[in-house]
This record gives C-alpha cells, structure tokens and sequence, in this order.
C-alpha cells in the first residue's frame, strides 16, 4: 500500500472520491429502501454538521451501542470525515459492562437504538446517570415515527440542529482533519479490545475483492467483520451494501442472498457455523452460492487475520494476511487518561 | 368518595368481593388523610407509585429464575387486563366532559386498538408475545383465573357507576402511570431470565417495546398535565381514591396470577404448525370485551 494512504483523513478522502464516482448507484439496500451513494454522503453531512453543532471536536471519542441499521452508518461516516474515535459497544451487553467500556473510553457523546429485541436501550443508559461513564449526550435512534418527534434526544432533532450550521463549518472541519496528525479516524470494538486506525481498515478495504458487487452483511457492526469488512470495505469499493434483518437461521439466510444477487455474505461466527452445517447437508444449495463469497468473523481477531469461508472448501484456506492493530496504541485509544 | 361493589353483577365475585370489602376498610381509613390540593395528589400518588414499585420488585424478581411453564402461566394472566383495559377506557372516555384529557385519552384508545389494524392492538401485541414464548393458542381463551376476571369486572362496574374523577384515577391513570412502573419491573426481570435470554431473538417484543419504553412514560407525564387542568379542589379526594383502589386491585391481580401459577402447562406447540396469531376477525371474544 502506498505510504501516502496512511495519512488521516484517507479514508474520508476515499469516501469521497467513491461517491463522487458512484453518485446515484445503490450504497444501502435495508427494507426495501434504497440509499444512493450521494444520500449516503449528504446523510452523513448532516450528521458531521450536528456532531460539530453539539460540540464534537475533531479526535474526540463518540459511542454507538446498536444492532446493525441505518442510523450507525451514517455515524460511522460521519466520524470517519470528522476524524473522531468510534467506540462500538456490543448490542448485547448490559448497562453495567457498557458503563465500564464507556468509562474507560471517556465517550462524550453516544448513539443508541430506541429498542431491539426486548432491550431498552435509553433505559439502560438512563440508569447510568450519575455514574463514571455516562455520556454528556445522548442520541436515539430507531423510535417508532409518532414517538419521534414528541420525545426528547431523537434523531431528527439531531439532525435538525447540524441543518442550522453552513456547509463551510463542515468543510473546514475535513479540512483540519487532512492537515493534522492528530484527528486520526479510530473505530474501537470495545467486546474484543480491537482498534483500527485508518491504515488497517484500508487494507482490510483494499484485501476485499468481493467489495463491488452486492455484500450481504450479517455479522454485526460491534465486531470487526461486520463493520469493517463488511460495510467500509464494500462502501469504499463502491459496492452495494445489502442489511437484512435480525433473522440469522441458513432459511432466511439462503432465500436473501438468492433474492437480493449477493454476491459476498459477511456472517457472524454463530451464523456461519449454522449456515456451515446447513450447507453440508444441501449440496444442491451450496451449488447455488457457488458464486457468493462467504466472510465470517473467525480469525478477525487481535493478530489482525480474516477468514473467509467458502462453501466448498475449508476456510483456513482462504485465510488472509491483514492489518496487524497495535495493541499499545489500542489500550491507549481505549484509555486516553491512563486508567 | 367510595363506590359501592356490585349490586347485581353477571359475574361471580365471591372470594375477591370479601377481599375488596376488607380493602374498603382500609382505604376508608387512608380516606382521613386524603389529599385536598393537586400538590398533595402528586405527593399522594407518587407514594402509592413508589410503593407499588417497591412491592413490585418483590414479587416481580422471582420471574427472573422462574421456568418457562411458569413465566407462561403468571403473564398469561396479563391478557386479561389489557383486553379489558381498551374498553374500560371507551367508558372512561364517554364519562368524561370535552377536555384535553378526554382528547388524550381517545388518543390512548385508539392505539390500544391498532389504530385501524386489528393486528395491531395491544392485546394481540400481548398474545403474540405470549404464544412466541411458547403458550398454545388455546389456552389463551382457557386459563383466565376467575378471581382475575371477577376483579376486572368489578373494576368496570366501578367505573360505570362512579363519578369521573373517580374514573379518571382508577382507570385513566391508575392503568397508565401505574402499571408502566409495573411493566418496566416485569420487563427487567424478564429480561435477565435465562429462558427468555434463549428465545430472545423469536420473541415478539412489541408489547413491551411500548408498554416498557420512554413512549410510555411520556404517555403517563402528558395523563398527569391534562389531569391537573381538569381536576377541582372538590374532586381531587375522588381522583385519589380511584387510584388508590386501582393501586390496590391492580396489586391483587398480579398476587392472583403468582398464586395461580404452579399448574403445569402443556407442551408448547411448534412455532410453524401453530394457528395464526390473534385477534383476527372470528376470535372468540370474551362478551364482556
């Protein structure tokens, strides 16, 4: 890889450069909704504008404790063009582990789904109040429309007020991003203590072949697969991101990638082995997903590796070289005060 | 103001009539000390809140290592109320003079009925949840506790007789401040139960994605802003006194469903071969519904 892509504000400059190329090709397919590339970037342009609205400086730390859906994209992207740190919290966590990841982190500001199966999470994070950990600001997402606009905190509101900021506030920010050295993007993944900076996540973008077609991502955004090999490297490849919903058994699974023309499936560990197990069983189906590469998060640990898992063959067969984290500079991402 | 039970009600009370009698006593006696400004029902009723939470937890935290026959026979329980609650509301609302709260409360009603989608309503929101962790359809309409039904009746016909103030704290705000503190205990316990933590991805949520939720604390604060425009410095002992009562009644219908829990239930039906989920247009509702 060329050194030069190693500066801050790459991944940004790459954004960009993709959506400029793809403008009106499909970027998010979720619920039969499709979102444009340019939608994509002019979603995440509101959302940069709203960060700085609420007092989010470049470098800083923000939060997202969600299942996979439209919403944390569109922070994610925001953050890269921001060059903040981006700590991703397991969606099935507790309050009392998200507090510690949170304290640790010192997250200022955190996204958080309304609800997703039986979890509240604005309870959860309402329960924290008072305690080390709790973030100044809280945004939630996902709330039922007619409780959107009643309730305080909600996403359009975010929204809203990054709309009352001029373009110039945001460009100016992207631009202090690709001059300093200190506004790196940083995604953490706070269950398995991996952070990534812009340089790995590139590579891990570089490395996917499968990233321009259709890429069915299951695997959730908490873990690196999901987020990083899933939706970045497709995005950044200006490939079309396919987001299913929660259902995970090989059934829904098969049907969507049939359905939709996948043509790579990023799976969750425990989703793949089912889909491992179902495939055996069906080689008439394992024919049909000849042509649809299979990712699933085994390897994507601290060593950096990725496993890709192919119907045919083993995966260790597919194992790749990738990017190495630096779990020094990760335990200092995670802890900036030294705690 | 106390309401007299029932003269000639269709239904058997039997032993619940000797309880509410025995409660009667007890909130003639809370009576002497009943609030006579708003500032004082808040204070009143933010007691009784608090209390119920605190009772609560104590009953509630057993469900978060209960079994799933059992977690299925205490909640299955819980349908009853929410299937009369959407009509005790329509007669709380035909009581009530044109005012914000009225206008609240139909607000209320219509989304407790699907706002126009029969599958929608809260009770087949509840049923969905209850047959995804396993109860059969049949047994929805089977296994009501009678004491349970003869308590929701006897609120309706509280209801029906009292003055709507009266109302307006047994029902208009008995049912959404008080059973939303109610349901967030439930729902926390539920929530670290290892048998639903296993179903967690096939359970329906949206019953308690509402019913447990910011959305319906809101409801609750909005019913307490539009109560304070209605209430008069000669009603407010009523308003007290039906919540109270439904405090109290509300607290006798869950300590039913937990005593009438340690029945065995039937096998659970697989989740494809199951009949399709309630209320569609033929469900055999209950007259009284």
């Amino acid at each position: 890889m060329d050194r030069s892509e190693t500066r801050s504000g790459t991944l940004s400059k790459r954004l960009r450069e993709t959506v400029l190329r793809n403008a009106d090709h499909p970027a998010v397919l979720l619920d039969g909704v499709s979102l444009s590339y340019r939608d994509l970037w002019d979603q995440s342009g509101r959302a940069a504008k709203a960060m700085i609205a609420r007092g989010v400086k470049p470098g800083e730390r923000i939060g997202s404790w969600s299942p996979n859906a439209i919403e944390p994209l569109i922070v994610q992207c925001a953050a890269l063009r921001l060059g903040l740190v981006t700590l991703h919290l397991d969606s099935e966590w507790d309050a009392e582990q998200a507090r510690a990841a949170l304290a640790r982190a010192e997250v200022g500001c955190i996204f958080i789904r309304a609800f997703h199966e039986g979890r509240q999470y604005p309870a959860m994070i309402k329960s924290l109040r008072g305690q080390a950990g709790c973030p100044r600001e809280v945004v939630i997402h996902g709330r039922q429309p007619r409780f959107e606009r009643v309730l305080p905190d909600g996403w359009m509101e975010f929204l809203e007020a990054g709309d009352q900021l001029p373009d110039a506030v945001l460009d100016e920010c992207e631009h202090q991003v690709s001059t300093s050295s200190d506004a790196r993007a940083v995604i953490v993944f706070s269950g398995s203590g991996v952070a990534l900076e812009e340089c790995s996540i590139l590579r891990a973008a570089v490395a996917f072949a499968g990233g321009t077609g259709r890429t069915c991502v299951d695997a959730p955004f908490y873990q690196p697969a999901g987020l990083v090999r899933g939706c970045l490297a497709t995005l950044l490849n200006g490939g079309t991101l396919v987001l299913p919903g929660p259902a995970t058994d090989p059934d829904t699974i098969v049907d969507r990638v049939q359905k939709s023309g996948c043509t790579a499936l990023v799976l969750s560990s425990k989703a793949a082995a089912a889909l491992r197990e179902y495939l055996a069983a069906r080689p008439e189906v394992r024919t049909e997903l000849e042509r649809c590469r299979i990712t699933d998060n085994d390897g994507c640990d601290e060593a950096g590796t990725w496993a890709v898992v192919d119907p045919h063959e083993s995966h260790l067969a597919y194992r790749l070289p990738a990017a190495r984290p630096d779990a020094e500079a990760a335990d200092a991402v995670l802890s900036p005060s030294g705690r | 103001m106390l309401m007299s039970l029932p003269v000639a009600c269709p239904f058997y009370l039997g032993e619940e009539v000797e309880k509410m009698q025995t409660t009667k006593k007890a909130v003639e006696v809370v009576h002497q000390g009943m609030p006579t400004t708003m500032a004082e029902f808040w204070e009143f009723a933010s007691a009784a809140r608090s209390s119920a939470k605190h009772l609560v937890d104590k009953n509630v935290q057993s469900l978060q290592y209960a079994s799933l026959e059992r977690l299925r026979s205490v909640l299955i329980q819980y349908r009853w109320f929410t299937s009369y609650y959407s009509g005790d509301l329509a007669i709380l609302i035909y009581k009530l003079p044109p005012s914000s709260l009225r206008s609240l409360l139909a607000e209320f009603l219509h989304e407790e009925l699907g706002m126009g989608d029969p599958s929608q309503t809260h009770p087949a929101m509840y049923d969905r949840f209850l047959m995804d962790l396993g109860v059969a359809a049949s047994d929805l309409e089977t296994t009501a506790d009678p004491n349970n039904i003869a308590l929701l009746e006897a609120f309706r016909h509280k209801l029906l007789v009292g003055d709507y103030t009266y109302g307006v704290g047994l029902r208009g705000m008995g049912a959404e401040c008080l059973c939303q503190v109610y349901l967030e205990a439930v729902h926390h316990y539920l929530n670290k139960n290892e048998e639903i933590e296993k179903r967690r991805k096939s359970l329906d949520w949206t019953f308690w994605d509402i019913h447990a939720s910011e959305a319906d604390q809101m409801h609750g604060e909005k019913t307490r802003e539009y109560i304070e425009r209605l209430a008069t410095p000669e009603n407010i002992s009523s308003l007290a006194a039906g919540y109270l009562e439904a405090e109290q009644m509300f607290m006798q219908f869950w300590d039913n469903a937990y005593r009438g829990a340690t029945r065995d239930v039937e096998a659970v039906p697989d989740r494809k071969t199951r009949p399709p989920p309630v209320p569609f247009d033929g469900w055999c509702y209950h007259p009284a519904r």
